[in-house]
């Protein structure tokens, strides 16, 4: 796994990184790189997945760190800035696109971000967690970009809100929201399933004592399920 | 445990009580009225998940054996975050090398220029070249007339012989780089340095008078009148070698000041504070122009910190008996797997290279 824990030590050694770098050490440039470079690919290819789009933007991203690196002005975490540059210029490509094929060119309609989980077959054979990972699947096909790529951004790459927030260009408060709207899909969904679940095992139950009927009282049960909702 | 309170949305008075008890050593009563969603959206319960060894991220273990009753909760927010392992498209590990290596090149292309440019997309090439010579031609007339200073670096694993306005010729090791006055009439000559430069300096005069030529490097101060001399200056420490004339080494920040003869070796570094000198062989300190790497009774540990420098590779060394041995031998820097397998030879020990880490067992 290529996560990164993001803690205090890790951002403090990004921070020496860049005060190496702008003594001129290009050797802790490589190490930045090398570091985040992975992640970085995976992000872009989030917004896009066409590599060599995404090569190009992190080309310029690179370059422009270690061209501007006496300016640049770090408020928040490298990680994080690292993560914004990325964005922002996956956006620039998207919109680009986006204007070649037609005249609407705002963020709404341009902004996609594609999130899957990872194929089943490297998932634990826990249960819990397989019912689990197959809400969250069919959440996932309902959120909205902004909410994916926040809960792509707080669970899986591990940034804080105040940092997504930066990265995103929101308001902390609307982050939160965004999170807060995203768990509720969730959660709901969470409802939803355990209703289909306790429907599902009541049909098994009702289906052994009576077969032959077991095709209509499946679509009964499912159509109590949705009601239910 | 500070993190624990970065909870922001529903900050209510809850209340922090201190229990002597060494095990645990803070509880925090409002975690008990938890539901799964106040978990998800808890930095330092995420931040524990993610991270479950982390500096700050111990106390929700302990909080978890001490909470049998919310524990379920807890889990299956676990579980949820847990969850969240996501598809990841299969780049291969050339691509990230490729990429290093173009922006390698674009760097040390752009830096030849000293005037700023913004970043150049592909499909720009062609139009950029057509700039990049306007700008150079503006450039000759604006450095004719105003001082400018020149950067220029090398990427790994390349050399560059750099000749300066004054015709003074220097060689930059890899994964160095200089800047130094593109203005040729200042009375003064000074060079900066990072990395590992070798300088052969043009024994100028101006008006009967001998003109200075300094160059920086870390803390040091290196005045010369004519000489050739190498100097290294990496993390914090300068050494510099001379090999013909005589050259002034001082720190200018502690006061302290030494004149080298030819072969002497000088040293400093900010933590032990002083300069200190010996006699050298300087086929040792100059073999890396030959893109050569000499070594005599040289620790394993301080050659590889000299082959990450210019390869840029972490080298790990899992023989902890083998760091501190002394080696004697010569490396070809041109070819890096003749490297690797010479090292391999000299040190009697496997040595394999995998991504970015050369592995030593």
């Amino acid at each position: 796994m290529s996560r990164t824990p993001f803690d205090s030590h890790n951002t403090q050694e990004d921070k020496s990184l860049i005060i190496h770098m702008r003594s001129g050490d290009y050797a802790a440039f490589t190490l930045l790189y090398n570091k985040y470079i992975r992640q970085l690919t995976q992000y872009g290819l989030k917004f896009l997945p066409d590599l060599p789009a995404v090569e190009d933007v992190l080309h310029d991203v690179f370059v422009w760190l270690w061209t501007n690196r006496q300016k640049i002005d770090i408020h928040s975490s490298v990680k994080s800035y690292l993560f914004k540059s990325v964005r922002t210029s996956m956006l620039h490509v998207l919109e680009k696109q986006h204007r070649l094929q037609s005249l609407q060119a705002d963020e709404e309609h341009t902004y996609t971000f594609d999130l899957q989980l990872t194929p089943e077959a490297l998932v634990l054979h826990n249960e819990n967690r397989r019912l689990i990972r197959q809400q969250i699947e069919n959440v996932l096909l309902t959120l909205t970009p902004k909410q994916k790529e926040v809960i792509y951004l707080r669970y899986y790459e591990g940034l804080n809100f105040e940092d997504i927030a930066q990265s995103m260009n929101l308001s902390v408060k609307a982050c939160y929201k965004l999170m807060g709207r995203a768990i509720a899909t969730l959660r709901e969904n969470m409802v939803c399933s355990l209703l289909f679940v306790v429907c599902c095992l009541w049909f098994v139950v009702y289906s052994y004592r009576l077969p032959g009927t077991s095709c209509q009282a499946l679509y009964v049960d499912h159509s109590i399920c949705n009601r239910a909702l | 445990m500070h993190e624990l309170n970065n909870h922001k949305p529903q900050t209510t008075n809850h209340k922090l009580i201190v229990i002597k008890n060494k095990d645990i050593e803070i509880t925090m009563d409002k975690y008990k009225e938890y539901q799964i969603d106040d978990f998800l959206r808890d930095e330092s319960f995420i931040n524990w998940v993610l991270d479950p060894e982390g500096a700050n991220n111990q106390a929700w273990a302990k909080w978890m054996n001490a909470n049998p009753a919310n524990k379920e909760t807890a889990q299956k927010a676990i579980d949820t975050i847990r969850s969240f392992d996501f598809k990841k498209e299969p780049v291969a590990d050339d691509f990230y090398t490729n990429l290093k290596l173009r922006i390698d090149n674009t760097i040390a292309n752009e830096q030849l220029v000293t005037v700023a440019r913004k970043p150049v997309v592909r499909l720009w090439w062609k139009a950029a070249a057509v700039v990049a010579g306007l700008l150079i031609g503006a450039g000759v007339l604006y450095y004719v007339r105003k001082p400018s200073y020149t950067f220029i670096s090398t990427p790994y694993a390349a050399i560059k012989t750099v000749l300066l306005p004054d015709s003074s010729e220097v060689v930059l090791n890899a994964n160095s780089s200089i800047r130094f006055n593109a203005n040729r009439t200042g009375s003064k000559r000074e060079v900066w340095v990072t990395g590992e430069a070798f300088f052969k300096v043009r024994h100028l005069e101006q008006a009967g008078k001998a003109q200075p030529f300094a160059v920086y490097a870390g803390d040091a101060v290196i005045e010369v009148l004519g000489t050739e001399f190498n100097v290294k200056s990496v993390n914090n420490t300068t050494g510099v070698l001379l090999r013909q004339g005589k050259v002034r080494f001082s720190i200018p920040a502690s006061h302290s000041t030494t004149i080298m003869q030819p072969n002497d070796y000088c040293q400093y570094n900010a933590s032990q504070g002083e300069i200190i000198t010996r006699g050298a062989n300087p086929v040792l300190f100059t073999s890396w122009m030959e893109q050569k790497y000499r070594f005599e009774k040289t620790p394993v540990q301080e050659i590889c910190t000299t082959l990450k420098e210019y390869f840029g590779y972490d080298f790990i060394i899992r023989k902890p008996e083998l760091a501190t041995q002394p080696i004697s031998g010569t490396l070809e820097l041109q070819n890096e797997q003749v490297m690797l397998r010479i090292l391999s030879e000299l040190l009697n020990a496997k040595v394999t290279r995998e991504g970015n880490q050369v592995i030593i067992e």
